[in-house]
Parts: C-alpha cells; sequence; structure tokens
C-alpha cells in the first residue's frame, strides 16, 4: 500500500518538474541585463520551492560607497572602463597588508582573488548617490567614542572584547559585506527550511514556517531569521541582533574629496589619519541591537546570484539603506571545517605581548625616574 | 548495556500502532511526520531524516556505566553533579590498551583541566550527537547536512563517497549511503584532540566511526555508533541510543556561541588588570 502512494507521488512530481523547466539567459560579459534579472526561472526542489542550493562565493572589488568623483554614475559602461579607473586612481579595495611577507602577514596564498564581476560604481544602491545616508547625532557620538577607543587600542589590545569579533573567532559581522578569504557559502534547502553554512564560522538556520520572531530577551550574533518566498526571490527577515554584533560603516578610501584628496568615506569625514586600515576602523562599528535586516535572494541565471540587504536602524541612520551584492556559483570549492577557536594561538599571543609591551614601558619610566641609573 | 529498541521500521504491526497512537495525540506538532504513523520519506523513497533530534541521558557525561558523583566545581552544589548512567557501551567497558586505559585515568582525574568541551572545543563524533544540545538534520536530494547546537559544530556528509579526507579534522570527514532505511556514515580523518565524554575517554588520530541511523517509529531514530581506533583500543566497540524527534512548533537551535563564553577562563591571565 505505501509503495503503491509512493509511486503515485513520484508521478505527480515527475509531471510538476517536467513542467517547470528553467529558463537560462546568457548575459553580456560583465553585466546583468535588467530583463534577464527579472525572468530567470531557477528549477524546483521536489517540495516546489525554488532551488538556490549550491555553494556561491561573493568576494568583490567594488567599493561599499560610491567614489565622489564619479558623482550620479551608477555602473561602469565595460570590464575596460572600469580597470582604466581603477589605474587612474589606484584604488585597491583589498585590506591594506604589508608588501614584504612578514610573521603575522597575509601572503598570497591567504588571497587568492576570487572577485565576482561587477560593473556598479558601488555597493550602496539605495539612497541612490550609492552613499550611506548620515547617522543620528547620538549614534555618531558613540561611534566617535568607539572610533578613538579603536586608534588607541589599535593592536594594543588590553582585553579580548578589543579584538574584530572573527579574530576571536566567534562570528563575522551581519550581514556580510565584501571578505578576503574563506567567503565561500553553501546553501542548503528542505520542506520548510533554507539553512546557509558560511564557510568562516557561521551556520544561519531559516525557517520558512511563517512563526514570530523569538523573544525580545534573546539576542544572537546572527539575530533571528523568517524567510518566505517572494516569486523566486527568498525574503530574510532578521531582528534580535546582539548589541555586541558590530557593523558598519567600512572606512574606505574615496577620491575626489575636497581639493581631489582622498577621504575616507566614514560618517567622522576625514578625521580618521589613513595610516589605518579600512577594516581595521570598520571592526569599531555601531552595537547593531536595533537593527531590522531584510535580504533578499535572487538568482539571476543558473550561475548567479544577487543578494540584496536593507539596513533599517532608525536609532543609528536617519534612514534605511541598500546595498547589493553578486554571488557566483561555484563548482569546485570545498567547504572545509573551520576550527578557528581551537588553535587560536595569535589571540592569546596578541594580548600577552600587550601585557609584555605594558611592563617594558613601565621599567623604562621607572628606570628614568631614578637619578644615577643607566 | 545495550540498549533493546524493538523491531526495526519495515517490521511489525506493533509498531505501526504505538506510531498512530502516538501520531493521534501529537496531531497538532507542527513537526508532525505525515499520516499514518510512518516515518516519513522523501521523493526518492528514502527515510526522510529532516528535523531536530537530540539524545536524552548521560552519555555525554560518561560513556560507560557510572555512579553519581560529586561536582568539581564546589560551588556548583548539586548543579554540577554528575547523574548516575546505566552506560552505553556494547559489553559494558571500553576495550582499552594497557598504555591507554592508564591515560584514561589521568584524563578523568584532570577532566576540568583537559576536557576540550570546557573550552569549547569542537566534540568531534559521535560525541556532537549525545550533547546536551538539539541538532538539526537537513535532507535534500544529494545533500545531507547536521548542525548542531553547540558552539559551531556542524557537518556536511557526502552523499558520493570520497574516501579519507585531505587533511585531518575535528569533525572528521564523512561519507554517507543508505542501506534499506539506514543512514550509514562512514568518518575518518579525525585529529587526537576530542574526546569522547566528560571522563576523559578518548581516541588517536586513527580514529574511523562507523554511525547508523535507523528510523523506528516517526520519532525515534536508533543511533549507533562503532568506534575502531587500533592504536588505543584492543578490539572495536560499539555505543547505541534513542534520537528523540522535538515535536514542539516552534523547536528552534539557538545560538550556544561558547566560544565568547570561555575567553575569561582561557585568556583572562593576559588581559589588562584594571589599576587599583
Amino acid at each position: 500500500m505505501i509503495r503503491l502512494r509512493l509511486l503515485i507521488c513520484s508521478g505527480v512530481l515527475a509531471i510538476l518538474l517536467a513542467s517547470a523547466p528553467p529558463i537560462v539567459v546568457t548575459p553580456v560579459a560583465g553585466q546583468e541585463p535588467a530583463a534577464a534579472a527579472a525572468t530567470y526561472t531557477p528549477g524546483r526542489t521536489p517540495w516546489g520551492d525554488p532551488d538556490l542550493q549550491g555553494v556561491f562565493d561573493f568576494q568583490s572589488d567594488v567599493p561599499f560607497q560610491r567614489p565622489l568623483d564619479l558623482g550620479n554614475k551608477t555602473e561602469f559602461a565595460s570590464p575596460e572602463e572600469k580597470a582604466a579607473y581603477r589605474q587612474r586612481a589606484r584604488i585597491n579595495q583589498a585590506p591594506t597588508r604589508p608588501a614584504a611577507p612578514s610573521v603575522g602577514s597575509y601572503g598570497a596564498e591567504w588571497t587568492p582573488r576570487n572577485v565576482v564581476p561587477n560593473l556598479r560604481t558601488s555597493l550602496v544602491q539605495d539612497p541612490p548617490d550609492g552613499r550611506l545616508p548620515p547617522m543620528t547625532p547620538e549614534a555618531l557620538k558613540k561611534y566617535q567614542a568607539l572610533t578613538n577607543y579603536r586608534r588607541i587600542h589599535l593592536e594594543r589590545y588590553d582585553t579580548y572584547e578589543d579584538v574584530a569579533t572573527y579574530e576571536r573567532c566567534i562570528s563575522r559581522p551581519m550581514p556580510r559585506i565584501n571578505q578576503g578569504y574563506n567567503s565561500g557559502t553553501l546553501i542548503v534547502q528542505s520542506p520548510g527550511w533554507v539553512v546557509f553554512l558560511y564557510e568562516q564560522l557561521d551556520t544561519r538556520i531559516i525557517p520558512l514556517d511563517g512563526r514570530p520572531h523569538i523573544d525580545s530577551n534573546i539576542r544572537q550574533w546572527n539575530g533571528d531569521s523568517r524567510g518566505h518566498w517572494e516569486g523566486n526571490t527568498l525574503v530574510i527577515d532578521t531582528t534580535n541582533l546582539s548589541d555586541k554584533q558590530k557593523g558598519f560603516p567600512p572606512a574606505e578610501p574615496l577620491r575626489g574629496g575636497k581639493e581631489g584628496l582622498v577621504t575616507t568615506g566614514s560618517p567622522l569625514g576625514d578625521g580618521i589619519p589613513m595610516g589605518v586600515s579600512y577594516d581595521e576602523l570598520g571592526r569599531s562599528g555601531y552595537p547593531q541591537g536595533n537593527v531590522h535586516l531584510i535580504e533578499r535572494y535572487t538568482l539571476v541565471d543558473a550561475n548567479k546570484m544577487n543578494y540584496e540587504a536593507t539596513i533599517d536602524d532608525p536609532t543609528t541612520w536617519t534612514r534605511p539603506f541598500t546595498y547589493l551584492m553578486p554571488w557566483r556559483r561555484e563548482t569546485d570549492y570545498q567547504i572545509f571545517e573551520y576550527a578557528c577557536h581551537e588553535t587560536n594561538y595569535g589571540l592569546r599571543n596578541a594580548l600577552s605581548d600587550a601585557r609584555d609591551q605594558e611592563k617594558l614601558a613601565a621599567e623604562a619610566a621607572r628606570k628614568k625616574g631614578k637619578p644615577g641609573s643607566k | 548495556m545495550r540498549i533493546q529498541f524493538g523491531r526495526p521500521l519495515n517490521g511489525a504491526v506493533g509498531t505501526v500502532v504505538i506510531a498512530a497512537v502516538l501520531f493521534a495525540f501529537l496531531r497538532t506538532a507542527g513537526q508532525a511526520p505525515a499520516a499514518q504513523g510512518q516515518f516519513p520519506r522523501t521523493a526518492d523513497g528514502k527515510p526522510d531524516l529532516n528535523g531536530i533530534w537530540q539524545a536524552i541521558g548521560t552519555a555525554n557525561w560518561d560513556l560507560e556505566a557510572h555512579e553519581a558523583r560529586p561536582s568539581p566545581v564546589l560551588a556548583l552544589g548539586a548543579v554540577g553533579a554528575v547523574p548516575a548512567g546505566l552506560g552505553f557501551v556494547e559489553g559494558g567497558r571500553i576495550p582499552y590498551q594497557p598504555w591507554a586505559a592508564a591515560k584514561k585515568q589521568e584524563n578523568a582525574k584532570n577532566w576540568l583541566k583537559l576536557d576540550p568541551e570546557v573550552k569549547c572545543f569542537l566534540p568531534g563524533v559521535p560525541r556532537a550527537t549525545y550533547l546536551p544540545f538539539p541538532f538539526q538534520i537537513f535532507q535534500s536530494p544529494g545533500r545531507l547536512l547536521i548542525v548542531y547546537g553547540y558552539s559551531y559544530a556542524r557537518r556536511e556528509i557526502s552523499m558520493v563517497p570520497r574516501g579519507k579526507g585531505p587533511i585531518d579534522f575535528w569533525m572528521g570527514w564523512s561519507d554517507g549511503r543508505w542501506e534499506g532505511d539506514t543512514l550509514v556514515v562512514d568518518v575518518t580523518s579525525f585529529n587526537d584532540q576530542s574526546w569522547f565524554d566528560r571522563a576523559g575517554n578518548f581516541h588517536s588520530e586513527e580514529l574511523h566511526v562507523i554511525e547508523r541511523y535507523t528510523p523506528i517509529t516517526p520519532y525515534h531514530i536508533a543511533y549507533e555508533a562503532t568506534i575502531e581506533d587500533p592504536k588505543v583500543f584492543t578490539r572495536p566497540w560499539k555505543i547505541s541510543m534513542p534520537l528523540y524527534r522535538l515535536v514542539d512548533k516552534s523547536a528552534l537551535l539557538l545560538e550556544f556561541k561558547c566560544v565568547e563564553l570561555t575567553e575569561e577562563l582561557l585568556y583572562g591571565d593576559v588581559v589588562k588588570k584594571p589599576k587599583k
């Protein structure tokens, strides 16, 4: 009896699957025509959801905010035009690292750049000028305090809490923007669920059954997410983020400030010294406990997915903003275990080194104070 | 002690009757499987292991039968005390080689300092299965994922055989296949860092684990793990226990990012002390 039911069910499924083939549109190199994005129909899972499963990567060489000298230009016309601009601007969006390999720096094997082609001039799409909206006055004060603290404690950590959350092996920032390495992400679906396995540290489990968010007493590094489908777009609504999670904004060199000087794109204006690499400042961030995050995942062809994230936090930003990153399907990317904390000697060493430096400084100060000593 | 499970899924009417009664009782549960008290199946006819599961019992305290023991942390009193356990090892005792039996005793004496779970390190396999946290299985054609509610522990189980892994891992390297209604997972490529429980039971990098997940009612999986390590044990040995489906509609894995919760323990001695 069971076998007959299975047979009938499989038959029905086969008919359903056969009648919904994916429509494949081949985009012009480097661009996704708007028409393709609207018409691509992905395959379906056996239970009828759009199938987004697989490993994707989202490395980007597009600045988060649009360089000031590009004005209202939303997109380069060709990869060549983009390359020429980058050449003139000498913008390197990779994290700033010393050129010569030394202990503690990243050699070439760490950053095989697997950048997803993207001709847009910024990740931020809204506001339309491609720039972050202003912060609220109160948030600006908090952010200033955090940034000042960060400047003083740059790699002279008082405590583990001074260290970036991913260097403590806890969590990557939410939502994710560009990463230099280990950015592979596996998406798996099952009836009523989607799960994101980020290679680096985090797994996000998303129920699709419309249940309410968890109690506001519960704060999580990845918040609490609920998903639903709008056509072929997976929409994920996230709240309950922890204030310990520190997000935006990444300060990055933006050409075209006053008199052509490079600015940092930071809400604090040009007061941030350019000796500080942008991701150092990006770690200061601002507390994300009030963030309401909406993410949208849409396959625009068989191998490319548009990821859009809208951050709405009226206690921090004067209006919501949205950024867009293309994710590219990777067919030979095996996600490995990320046993980060288990061998995080770097954290212990950084802390103990800071204590040693303090002892040496205290010793030197004592010796200076004693007359007749060397 | 070997746990008796009763007859497997494609067996007796008795199982179906009990399951039907259970199902009727729990019919409002969001996770309740489909009709007629059968374990749910995927479109390709295999058991559908999707869901949130948890082991119950004392395996994580000590795989072997043991009496209740006082807390190693005095201030925790009864909260930190070790409950008694019937044991999960077939034959009763883990068959250590003599040198390893001595090491186990050392481990047990110093478990607060040495147990990787205290430091929020990855638990390895099979310990991940019987930690006191739920885990969620995600199963779709060609894919099988287990996400555990402890730290960032998770496993991707390849349903295409890959053999040994490229390096060693805390959670090993898993190849899965179906044998009838049993999911068999062959796990190799472990490092020697994890323990089997809080009682100091350990292994070497030659550990080889074969897990078997067999649905027995719509709400229970019979879980068995055969453990083999020629460096440490005199022969392979086996543990078994039921896994229970969480049927609460709102069941959800919450974060237990214990790395943050162990930083003071691990780094407190190199943190700047406030000036007096």
